[in-house]
């Protein structure tokens, strides 16, 4: 089967044992990988109510049929579970080259069931499995952890997939570190991961993996390759250069998002990062873009080179909505989350929250104890990151999330929880973006930018347009417009986004609809179709509203915050706010539009059946 | 003549022409026109390729392509900005004539 190394490896954690499935290729071509399989997993295989952190629960790493297929882009994988921190269909995408590396040592997913008994890891290699024993490496940070590991198993170019201190502590955000510096950060997936006393994955292969048409994956892995200007750029400003158009747009989420225009914003933008403590680049697995940061510094935070360096979304986290600009304090918070196993945005977006209950006089002094939680204070960030990992102090309480950390301070706290579907809001403001914060009100794993609209995107004729009319989006539509022709596109771009997170190709090389449809058909020598494809994507998010419905997740859960619903008071955007009687009247829409019923919030049955779910509808 | 401050904001968005992308993040550039110049006699003075303009905003405020400039503003040219999502790659672009899309952005506001 091209594509496809056709093993599944099962691990079950509490028994100790390791098994091999097979599947037949109609099930491949039904879900490809990554998110839809997650979905199909997830869905098929969780007993409704599953306790996230037991051994019920099911951590997933998947591939898609062209991860570890030497080209730009390729070096993806999924992780999935049901989510500790939103009680949701919990998955995170993440690069680097694990994923390359196991489909290497012959296997296209990994599921770990059940619960070990003390810590372990797992060491996969040329197509064997053993469980090993970690009591020494667990309380390591991930550096430690990987050479520790690589010393071990006696070879440097063994690629892991860990949790730091954070997971180990069960952070409800904390993630999983792909090659200690790339984040399957959302979702609370390094919790999961910690809960099954699983402190890493190793993996090592020598094996490639079989495609039916290499010729044509060759020729568009040139084209990519041979885009000097394309390559100069991402190597150059990776993803930091939106910063400055987001903050002079009235659209950089500041000091817990009252605002998007932070005063101090140029000195959070590229330039500035390249002037300072920028040293290099990195990669994923084959691409030449290199559009990853590495940073260093030995004053006045000392910041390893080996954890690389901060995301746009890891500037905004800690940077404006912190109302911190002092750059080397945020790229020490974010060394720090890569050492302990922290997503960047959900603690970012935590430690804001605290700053503003501060302000707004709901934590008590004890609370606060000797960490000086003020916006603007870029030291006080860092001491909060670390006491979230080790959940010291006010840290254990904001180790939970701001939905729950907001329930337990009380007094009205809740309205400055900035979370929505349970999970923290990323680095798009919804007053700027109102299609996006459609999509984190009804993602299926909550606040997600992966899966909103950038309504950004769709603003202009032109070249841009291009690729949406190939879907039926013919018209550009207002910046703040939140309307059916909207959510049209947002649940076109779910679906489309979801078809790459499945092929785990990565979104930031600029492939083409039809160059993903070729590649695709190459690796696997199917004829594949966008229509067929569009159809994977809508059978991903099918499944994932099914496995959230069963879990007591409705229409009621469909929420912003209601600052969302406020006017911005300063920046570009002044004034914009997201109305809500046409916000809810669009959730409406985006039932009706997706085939849920309005009440039960289910996918219908016959939306299920045309999707070729049988099995979901009983 | 009366001067002005222009930035072209970068992104990370491949709807972006080859070969730009060193011309955005440049930082604030100072611009002569003449007096009762607009937005749009800016951006086809400077060339600037109009799909990629987004928002314009003069003096931190949302401001539509027929809006005078005066001596001193200060502007800024904010392209598709997608951060963590991406608009998907279109065909390969040259140049194109200004279009409307402004215009109508500028009705917008």
């Amino acid at each position: 089967m091209a594509g496809y190394l056709g093993k599944i490896l099962r691990v079950d954690l509490s028994e100790g044992r390791i098994a091999i499935e097979e599947r037949p290729g109609e099930f491949y071509r039904s879900y490809l990988g990554g998110r839809a399989m997650a979905a199909y997993f997830l869905a098929q295989e969780l007993a409704p109510g599953v306790d996230p952190l037991g051994p019920g629960n099911k951590l997933c790493f998947l591939t898609g049929p062209l991860t570890g297929v030497p080209f730009p882009g390729s070096g993806r994988n999924s992780v999935a579970a049901r989510s500790p921190l939103t009680g949701r269909f919990g998955e995170s995408q993440v690069g680097g080259y694990f994923g390359a590396e196991l489909r290497r040592a012959g296997f296209d997913h990994l599921i770990v069931e059940g619960q070990a008994s003390r810590p372990v890891y797992l060491w996969v290699h040329d197509e064997q499995a053993e469980i090993r024993d970690a009591s020494a490496l667990w309380g390591m940070h991930t550096v430690e952890a990987q050479d520790a590991l690589r010393a071990e198993l006696g070879d440097p170019l063994v690629r892991t997939a860990l949790i730091g201190p954070a997971g180990e502590k069960l952070v409800r955000y904390a993630c999983i570190m792909n090659d200690v510096n790339h984040a399957a950060g959302r979702s609370g997936m390094g919790a999961v991961m910690g809960s099954k006393r699983l402190k890493a994955i190793a993996v090592r292969g020598h094996s490639n993996v079989p495609v039916a048409n290499p010729e044509v994956i060759r020729d568009l892995a040139r084209k990519i390759s041979e885009n000097q200007p394309l390559k100069a750029e991402r190597r150059k400003y990776g993803t930091t250069n939106v910063t400055s158009g987001l903050n002079a747009g009235g659209g950089l989420p500041t000091r817990n998002f009252q605002t998007g225009y932070f005063e101090e914003g140029e000195a959070l933008c590229a330039e500035a990062l390249n002037a300072s403590l920028l040293v290099g680049v990195d990669s994923c697995y084959a691409c030449s873009l290199r559009c990853k940061r590495v940073v260093e510094a030995t004053s006045p935070y000392a910041i390893d080179r080996r954890f690389g360096g901060p995301e746009y979304e890891t500037i905004a986290a800690f940077g404006s909505n912190c109302g911190v600009a002092d750059l080397a304090a945020v790229c020490k918070a974010n060394e720090l989350c890569a050492a302990h196993g922290l997503d960047t945005i959900s603690t970012g977006n935590a430690i804001a929250f605290a700053m503003e209950c501060r302000d707004r006089g709901l934590l008590r002094e004890q609370e606060l104890e000797e960490v000086d939680l003020r916006f603007g204070n870029g030291e006080a960030v860092v001491q909060a990151v670390e006491r979230i990992a080790r959940r010291k102090g006010i840290g254990d309480l904001l180790a939970e999330g701001v939905v729950r950390a907001a329930e337990r301070i009380g007094g009205g706290a809740s309205a400055f929880a900035m979370a929505a579907g349970g999970q923290e809001l990323a680095m798009h403001m919804a007053r700027q973006k109102p299609a996006m914060g459609l999509g984190y009100a009804i993602g299926p794993a909550g606040a997600d930018h992966g899966l909103g609209l950038h309504d950004t995107a769709l603003t202009n004729e032109g070249p841009g347009m291009l690729p949406w009319q190939e879907l039926g989006i013919l018209k550009p539509r207002p910046l703040t417009e939140l309307s059916t022709e909207k959510v049209r596109a947002l649940i076109y771009g779910q679906y489309w986004r979801t078809v790459l997170d499945s092929a785990s190709i990565c979104i930031f090389v600029p492939y083409s609809r039809a160059d993903i449809v070729a590649l695709l058909s190459a690796a696997t020598g199917w004829n594949v179709s966008l229509f067929e494809l569009m159809k994977v994507g809508q059978r991903g998010i099918a499944l994932a509203r099914l496995f959230n419905t069963r879990e007591g997740f409705g229409r009621d859960d469909d929420r912003l915050p209601d600052r969302c619903f406020e006017p911005l008071p300063t920046g570009a955007m002044a004034g914009e706010a997201i109305d809500r009687e046409q916000f809810e009247r669009m959730v409406d829409a985006y039932y009706d539009m997706m085939g849920w019923d309005p009440v039960t919030g289910q996918p219908r049955r016959g939306l299920l059946l045309e999707l070729g779910l049988d099995w979901a509808t009983q | 003549m009366m001067r002005v401050q222009v930035r072209l904001h970068g992104c990370s968005w491949e709807g972006f022409p080859s070969g730009t992308a060193e011309r955005w993040v440049v930082g604030r550039q100072e611009v002569a026109l003449p007096e009762g110049a607009t937005l749009a006699d800016l951006i086809r003075l400077l060339q600037v390729d109009e799909p990629l303009v987004c928002l314009v905003t003069v003096n931190g405020r949302a401001a539509g392509m027929g809006n005078t400039l005066a001596d001193g503003d200060s502007v800024d040219l904010i392209p598709p900005i997608t951060g963590g999502g991406r608009a998907p790659a279109g065909q390969d672009r040259a140049s194109f004539p200004l279009a409307s899309s402004v215009v109508a952005l500028g009705r917008r506001f």
